[in-house]
């Protein structure tokens, strides 16, 4: 039983409740805590990636896929603290707890991962959601924030209600809720029987759920108003970690369970794919607000990785999984950019506050320019090699018509992520902008290697076609 | 014959430099230009070594360099030349060494940036012309757009916002049709080399569609008619040496493509569809002379000329497809007046963008009403433009002639109207050259207030050596001949042996 005392979720768990206790005698001194959460995170992270694999559990993984997930998770996290402590800092609403019930939702994300079973799955999205409801609402000054907090508490209170009910429909008509037992049955199910449709609606539910928590179109109304009235570094935090944990669950519920029911949600998330390619691309071009816009391009990225998934082929399932590692790799970097910028002493809200950017602060400029031509899918940048393996997927699978929708709306979108561009270099000062710091090695880096991987692509393509070989138990 | 990798050096080395002037802020005006004239001289002097050592007698790739990029997708890291693109890497050499000496003498904002985003450029414009695997082309060929979105974005003309989106978004969408064809072949080839594709048999349907994406791609590029309307603006735009970089260089990006890709992989297709294509060439040969007589403004009067005698090269290429099956010697003319034209055109519009430079830092404007008299102030620099100014309407003796008489007469053996209407351009380009000629340098030049000097040594040096060029090309093409006629021969049998 000693063994399981060692595993990250643990030590997150344990270690996080003795900080909160802690940080009641240091309340001076919240850089003592903030130390200690951040070395808390480190030994996890290492404690993942020595993680033994087990294969005694029925209803949670451990396996080296899950343990390399885990550590990718932790190592965002630890990245994501960083540019948010000094961020919070200079805003002056540093609070422990902000990252105490971050790291509670990181919890969650590593328990939705590494589920086996259809309710570990549960517990762990509400982990996460519940999180995420307390940090939205964070910026308790702000109306805006208070009513994104509202907001994504009842969307996400009926989203879970809906995932719940289509768990309840497949325990129901397959009387299981382990993975495999799951598949098991449907493997020798009728499809002209009651249960083959009552299973069908059971995955129909559990889809449209997930694809909220995804914010896939056209679940994805919440997402602009959430990531427009968080504080900046709640928005990082969403637009990363959670999109992560859903896709490795997407990964393992449809391709698992759901397997010889292919040909039923494959249309699906074909479908819900383009559309949220459409909508995001479209949508974004109208947007003033920079964080509405990373939130509609949030979006557009989200369909290329439910699009490249839904494929069900090898070289699909190691695109969304590049995609998705690419991406918030990306967003990582554009959202870390944007915190350490303020304009007249308060955060970047409008796209017109970064206007002249490139005359005061260089630097900034360059790392804004950088993300933005990655996010727009401009080589030589880790972006275009993303789109590539998307798009190649599509046509090797003889979607021909869908790849070139989807290379038009790459187009329509690089014309937002120019108009950033356009204001920070061509455009002439309005505000009074600052930076708490002249430069920042860990953004510096973040930024660099989105060049650095985009001219030598092979190493990240080598490392997620490591961990796409890991996943034995897809076969497809 | 190499022990070191000359193509690489060609294409990172100005890369590197270039990176290290971006990212260095204000270095000193006079260490940035040092620093960028010395590797324009050190990158011209390996492409003279690469042209020197290139073997004309042998018309297939030299210089090979290939190595696996990315295994699981079966992309290379795969360099090669022929003469095709021994002489345009020697074109993009030149100019960006004039470029750097025209800099020289300019003051910019922050110059360290603008000169290392044309280093940039030049080690992009190699890539290009050098890389043999379709995704590693593909790259060079995109990120071409960030350099000079932003050289015209931040260093241009007062409606530059306009036109630098409205540049990146044309050229953009062109490219990723082209990228979903190459995708496409690759899937069906099994392999990301461009000469891989030339092996493929292609049902006529996918032909054509391949054809008309490549024809989107490369068209907007060049620029063809009626996809050119984002040149006139980005040139005017753009700051002179932009433009020229624009002009000389980046057009023949298109161009290049089209004899890459086009020819020799859409084939069926191309000889089906040969004559609308021709036809949208003359329409750019005749119909925007027209419109370049009507401009007022000298900047956009050059650019239109530019899409005008682009119209020669597309012109040149899809004669290939018209001429093949009966008469392969008037193809191969056509496909070599198109090279030469290329070259020529990069060399005399560089020329002339350099000189509306040079009477817009006196005059401070562009419009032809506004500059006259020039010939009075500026004999030197008068006389020198009004040579460019014959070279850019064919006159004989001088480069221009070369590539038109070949196209015209590759045309003629297709069929006599072709010929007609494309010799009619003779005129027409005279026409507006002289026009512009007339009013800017003879006018009248008493009313004039604007104080003209005669340009700069630096400027001089630039311009004369253009002059000696233009007129060592018109007179002696033989060298670019030699260095063509293999390259330009293999390209046309294997496209007759491609498919039956």
């Amino acid at each position: 039983m000693f063994e399981l005392f060692y595993i990250p979720e643990v030590i997150l768990s344990i270690g996080v409740l003795l900080i909160i206790i802690l940080d009641l005698y240091l309340q001076k001194h919240k850089y003592i805590s903030f130390f200690l959460i951040q070395l808390l995170l480190v030994i996890a992270s290492l404690y993942a990636l020595t993680e033994v694999p087990q294969q005694n559990y029925i209803s949670y993984e451990f396996s080296e896929f899950t343990s390399l997930i885990k550590f990718i998770l932790l190592l965002g996290a630890i990245i994501i603290f960083q540019y948010t402590y000094r961020h919070l800092n200079h805003l002056n609403s540093l609070k422990i707890e902000y990252f105490t019930i971050s790291i509670l939702g990181l919890v969650g994300t590593i328990v939705m991962i590494s589920a086996y079973s259809l309710l570990m799955l549960y517990l762990g999205i509400e982990l996460l959601s519940l999180a995420l409801y307390a940090l939205i609402g964070f910026n308790k000054h702000s109306g805006l924030s208070s009513e994104a907090a509202i907001k994504y508490y009842v969307l996400g209170a009926m989203s879970s209600g809906i995932l719940l009910f289509g768990i309840s429909l497949i325990y129901g008509f397959t009387g299981s809720i382990n993975y495999f037992e799951i598949a098991d049955q449907i493997r020798n199910i009728n499809s002209n029987s009651v249960q083959f449709l009552g299973i069908i609606f059971g995955i129909i539910f559990i889809t449209a759920s997930l694809c909220f928590k995804f914010g896939a179109a056209p679940f994805h109304i919440w997402v602009p108003d959430i990531y427009q009235g968080s504080l900046i570094s709640t928005t990082i935090l969403l637009s990363t970690l959670p999109k992560i944990a859903v896709f490795i669950v997407f990964l393992k519920l449809y391709f698992i369970p759901f397997m010889t029911l292919e040909y039923v949600w494959s249309d699906i998330l074909i479908f819900i794919g383009i559309t949220s390619i459409i909508i995001g691309s479209i949508f974004a071009l109208t947007q003033e607000n920079i964080k509405r816009l990373l939130a509609y391009s949030a979006i557009s990225n989200i369909g290329f990785i439910i699009l490249a998934m839904a494929l069900v082929s090898n070289d699909g399932l190691h695109a969304s999984l590049y995609y998705t590692i690419v991406y918030s790799f990306t967003a990582l970097a554009s959202f870390g950019v944007i915190t350490h910028i303020t304009s007249n002493s308060h955060g970047i809200e409008d796209i017109s506050d970064l206007a002249g950017l490139s005359k005061t602060h260089p630097y900034f400029a360059i790392l804004i320019l950088i993300t933005m031509l990655s996010s727009a899918g401009i080589p030589p940048l880790i972006g275009f090699h993303a789109k590539l393996m998307v798009i190649q997927a599509l046509i090797n699978n003889s979607y021909i018509l869908l790849s070139i929708i989807v290379v038009l709306m790459t187009v329509v979108s690089a014309y937002y992520y120019l108009r950033v561009i356009k204001t920070v270099y061509f455009e002439e000062r309005e505000n009074l902008i600052s930076t708490y710091t002249s430069s920042n090695i860990l953004l510096s880096i973040n930024v660099i290697l989105l060049l650095a991987l985009g001219v030598f692509p092979f190493v990240l393509f080598d490392t997620t076609s490591y961990l796409v070989n890991l996943l034995t138990v897809i076969s497809i | 014959m190499f022990d070191y990798p000359i193509l690489s050096i060609l294409i990172w080395l100005p890369i590197l430099v270039g990176l290290i002037l971006v990212s260095s802020n204000d270095i000193g005006k006079s260490l940035s230009t040092t620093i960028t004239l010395l590797t324009t001289l050190i990158i011209l002097f390996i492409s003279i070594k690469l042209f020197q050592s290139y073997d004309y007698s042998e018309g297939n790739l030299q210089f090979v360099e290939r190595f696996v990029w990315i295994s699981g997708l079966n992309i290379f890291y795969y360099l090669a030349v022929d003469g095709i693109s021994v002489s345009l890497v020697l074109l993009t050499s030149f100019i960006n060494f004039l470029i750097a000496i025209y800099a020289s003498s300019e003051d910019y904002d922050n110059k360290s940036s603008y000169l290392g985003y044309f280093l940039i450029l030049e080690g992009l414009l190699m890539g290009t012309f050098s890389a043999f695997d379709s995704i590693l082309f593909y790259i060079f060929f995109e990120s071409l757009l960030i350099p000079l979105f932003l050289i015209i974005g931040i260093w241009g003309g007062e409606n530059r916002k306009y036109a630098t989106i409205k540049f990146f978004l044309y050229t953009f969408f062109g490219s990723v049709l082209m990228l979903i064809s190459i995708i496409y072949l690759a899937n069906l080839a099994d392999s990301f080399a461009i000469e891989d594709f030339y092996y493929l048999t292609l049902s006529f349907e996918e032909e054509v569609l391949l054809l008309l994406a490549f024809l989107i791609g490369f068209g907007i590029k060049i620029p063809m008619w009626p996809v050119h309307t984002w040149l006139p603006d980005a040139h005017v735009e753009a700051p002179t040496s932009g433009s020229v970089i624009l002009a000389s260089v980046l057009l023949k990006v298109g161009g290049y493509g089209m004899i890459r890709f086009l020819l020799p992989i859409t084939t069926e297709a191309g000889i089906y569809l040969s004559d609308y294509m021709i036809y949208l060439s003359l329409i750019a040969i005749i119909y925007i002379s027209f419109v370049a007589f009507a401009q007022e403004d000298m900047k956009k009067l050059i650019a239109y000329s530019s899409v005008a005698h682009m119209g020669f090269v597309t012109m040149g290429i899809f004669l290939v497809f018209n001429l093949m099956g009966n008469n392969p010697t008037a193809a191969a003319i056509g496909l070599e007046g198109a090279m030469v034209q290329m070259i020529s055109h990069g060399l005399i519009s560089a020329a002339l963008f350099f000189c509306i430079g040079i009477m817009y830092k006196h005059s401070h404007s562009r419009l032809i009403k506004d500059n006259f008299g020039v010939a009075q102030f500026m004999p030197i620099f008068s006389f020198m433009m009004v040579f460019f100014l014959m070279a850019n309407s064919g006159l004989p003796g001088t480069s221009g002639f070369v590539g038109e008489f070949l196209v015209i007469t590759s045309s003629l053996g297709s069929s006599f109207l072709f010929g007609f209407l494309a010799a009619l351009s003779l005129i027409l380009s005279a026409s507006y050259s002289l026009k512009l000629g007339k009013n800017v340098l003879f006018g009248d030049n008493q009313k004039n207030s604007q104080g003209y000097l005669e340009c700069k040594s630096n400027e001089k040096i630039v311009l004369g050596t253009l002059v000696i060029f233009v007129l060592y090309l018109g007179i002696s093409p033989d060298l670019l001949f030699n260095l063509l006629d293999k390259s330009v021969s293999d390209i046309i049998s294997s496209i007759s042996l491609g498919k039956a």
